[in-house]
């Protein structure tokens, strides 16, 4: 009985795929095993209200059980199947993508039958975390819900516009309510208001619809997130010294192009635009970069370890 | 046993053949403990699908018989296509939909081929999101180097910067390459010890192939976590705003307001060289709080650095 049911309901959209411009009701008992009828089916009759209901019923469990739609055309009484979301070449290519990179720290676990939630875990050789924070910043943001927060320590509300991950980090830039330009957070600092640690650091503050999000907001250009990028200080050609080990991960951490080089050193020429993080980011290097020029940028440096010196004597 | 509903019965289905398009050819048994039936029913219920075909009036067949198989040895695999998912006009939920995006934008953001399905694929999920997600991830210079002599199981000649900042020349077996907490790591032996150890990708200097074959163990995971230990914490009085410029990878144990724009922050990093890098790029002015003995370090550490500077303008000098 179960196996017949399912042949029925299955024979459908195998029968409808060969049928693009659809067909009627009539089409299908002729042709969909489980549907036969004695004779014509004549439209209005008991027999074809019967078949008629019996078929929307097929229908409605062939899409709550598989996602797959049929809809009937009232103007030419006939069914269609309705376009799949995604074809194969591209549910295959999203396969392929959920079988090399694991996206770990969401609130929902993947549920078996879901798109990539049964790939072979061994194999994925990435795992990138999307905190529950970003998945509930995602839904204020398709909602377009203000939310609030608490963040260094004072109460934030803000229209969020886009969350995006820079290095190693998630952040998410909006409207800030009482401020004037756009504002950038980094979601890992979002703090807890309340003690109760699982308590939620974001709430949904008003209705959605609550804002619109400019049309001339560009989040790709917004979440250029390297200092180095978006930083407001005079712009400087700036060179460094650096131990010759230490030459790929400079550029890797600041960018720039080797210059010069020796047997023990090289000097790599980059752009600056944010000095405080140039130099917090090159103090990573410790002994083994020191900036050799423009002057000013050198004497910033020098004179910040001057200061610790002196502070500390 | 209870009788299923229909609704139950095309939801085991649906969930067997999505398993077996994803993880290839699998046991009919393990898909039907995935499931949660047994062999004898998983079958009854797939029967309809693995010989679906019927022939219409005008005599033309309808066949789907060829796209799954069950194979000799048991196993289900999806042979031409799970045509019952191609032909599902439902998106996503928002939680796969998201999921999905990421993989699929990180995935893209390493492939150097272009993948107009992927592409189109991503621009179907982000209109089921309906929020910018931007999200890509780094790749060192030297990746590739790396992924062939993994791929090809062959030795791998590096120049390695450990965690001191000092260089050595290694041959390791790379058995595992990864990426995670947004940085690339390979896990292999070290031939000069026969440990295995990790290395930090973007810390390889130089990377050559070698010129000998290695076995890698079966089955090496992507650790959780690397309990390198050394946690060292400092206590620091400094401007409210310069929390949010605080190098990572470190940890806030507390934060509390001081008044006049200051806060007192607990702050924890991984070992010494972390400790001290933290230590100067504080802000000048700023406090240390506790332990004591991290002003020395501190002080000691700026030293160290500004001699290198002195060292420098000494030679500029000279010449």
């Amino acid at each position: 009985m179960a196996a017949d049911l399912t042949g029925r309901v299955l024979g459908l959209p195998a029968f409808l795929e060969t049928r693009s411009r659809g067909c009627t009701l009539a089409d299908i008992t002729r042709n969909v095993p489980g549907y036969e009828v004695d004779g014509e089916l004549t439209p209005g009759t008991k027999e074809w209200e019967k078949v008629r209901k019996r078929l929307q019923r097929d229908l409605d469990d062939l899409e709550a059980g598989f996602g797959i739609r049929v809809e009937y055309h009232d103007r030419d009484y006939v069914y269609r199947l309705q376009p799949a979301f995604f074809t194969t070449d591209e549910r295959l290519a999203l396969i392929s993508a959920a079988a090399t990179v694991e996206v770990a720290g969401m609130n929902d676990e993947p549920v078996l039958g879901e798109l990539g939630a049964a790939v072979d875990a061994g194999a994925q050789r990435i795992v990138l975390t999307v905190p529950g924070r970003v998945e509930k910043l995602c839904g204020a943001i398709r909602t377009h819900t203000s939310v609030t927060f608490r963040y260094n320590l004072r109460e934030r509300r803000l229209d969020p516009y886009a969350v995006g991950r820079w290095k190693t980090q998630w952040y998410v830039i909006g409207r800030e309510h009482g401020a004037d330009a756009l504002r950038k957070f980094r979601i890992d600092r979002i703090e807890v208001a309340d003690a109760d640690a699982t308590a939620d650091a974001i709430e949904a503050a008003g209705p959605p619809g609550a804002y619109t999000i400019p049309p001339e907001f560009d989040a790709v250009d917004e979440m250029r997130l390297d200092p180095n990028d978006w930083g407001h200080d005079p712009l400087v050609t700036t060179r460094v010294r650096v131990e010759i080990d230490h030459v790929q991960n400079l550029q890797y951490e600041l960018g720039g192009r080797v210059v010069a080089r020796d047997g023990l050193h090289a000097v790599v020429e980059l752009d600056v635009r944010h000095y405080q993080a140039f130099r917090d980011r090159l103090l990573g290097f410790r002994e083994h970069a020191q900036v050799v020029a423009p002057p000013e940028l050198v004497a910033y440096l020098r004179d910040h370890l001057a200061a610790i010196v002196a502070r500390s004597t | 046993m209870p009788r299923r509903s229909k609704e139950e019965t095309f939801r085991i289905i649906s969930v067997a053949l999505a398993i077996v398009e994803e993880a290839g050819a699998v046991p009919l048994g393990d898909v039907a403990a995935r499931v949660g039936v047994s062999r004898a029913v998983l079958y009854e219920m797939l029967e309809p699908v693995l010989y679906h075909e019927f022939a219409t009036t005008d005599g033309d067949l309808v066949s789907k018989a060829d796209a799954f198989l069950l194979d000799e040895d048991d196993c289900l695999r999806v042979t031409e296509d799970n045509w019952l998912r191609s032909l599902a006009a439902e998106p996503p939920a928002f939680d796969t939909a998201l999921r999905l995006f990421v993989a699929g934008t990180v995935y893209r953001s390493l492939s150097s081929a272009a993948s107009p399905n992927l592409e189109r694929a991503l621009r179907k999920l982000e209109q089921t999101i309906a929020a910018d997600v931007i999200v890509a991830i780094d790749s060192p210079p030297l990746l590739p180097v790396v992924e062939t002599a993994n791929r090809a199981e062959r030795t791998l000649l590096i120049r390695y910067v450990g965690d001191r900042g000092e260089a050595r020349d290694r041959t390791i077996e790379p058995w595992l390459v990864f990426s995670n907490w947004g940085r690339w790591y390979v896990h292999g032996r070290d031939l000069a010890d026969g440990i295995a150890k990790w290395f930090r990708v973007d810390r390889i200097a130089s990377a050559e192939l070698g010129p000998d074959h290695f076995a890698p163990p079966p089955d090496v995971p992507i650790p959780d976590w690397f309990d390198i230990g050394g946690e060292e914490t400092v206590t620091v009085r400094l401007p409210t705003e310069a929390v949010d410029t605080l190098p990572t990878p470190r940890r806030i144990d507390a934060l509390h307001e001081y008044g006049d724009g200051l806060v007192e922050a607990t702050i924890t990093v991984n070992g010494r060289q972390r400790l001290e890098r933290l230590l100067v790029v504080l802000p000048a002015d700023a406090e240390i709080v506790g332990p004591v003995e991290c002003r020395t370090l501190r002080r000691d550490h700026a030293a160290r650095l500004l001699a290198k500077y002195d060292a420098i303008e000494e030679q500029t000098t000279l010449r």
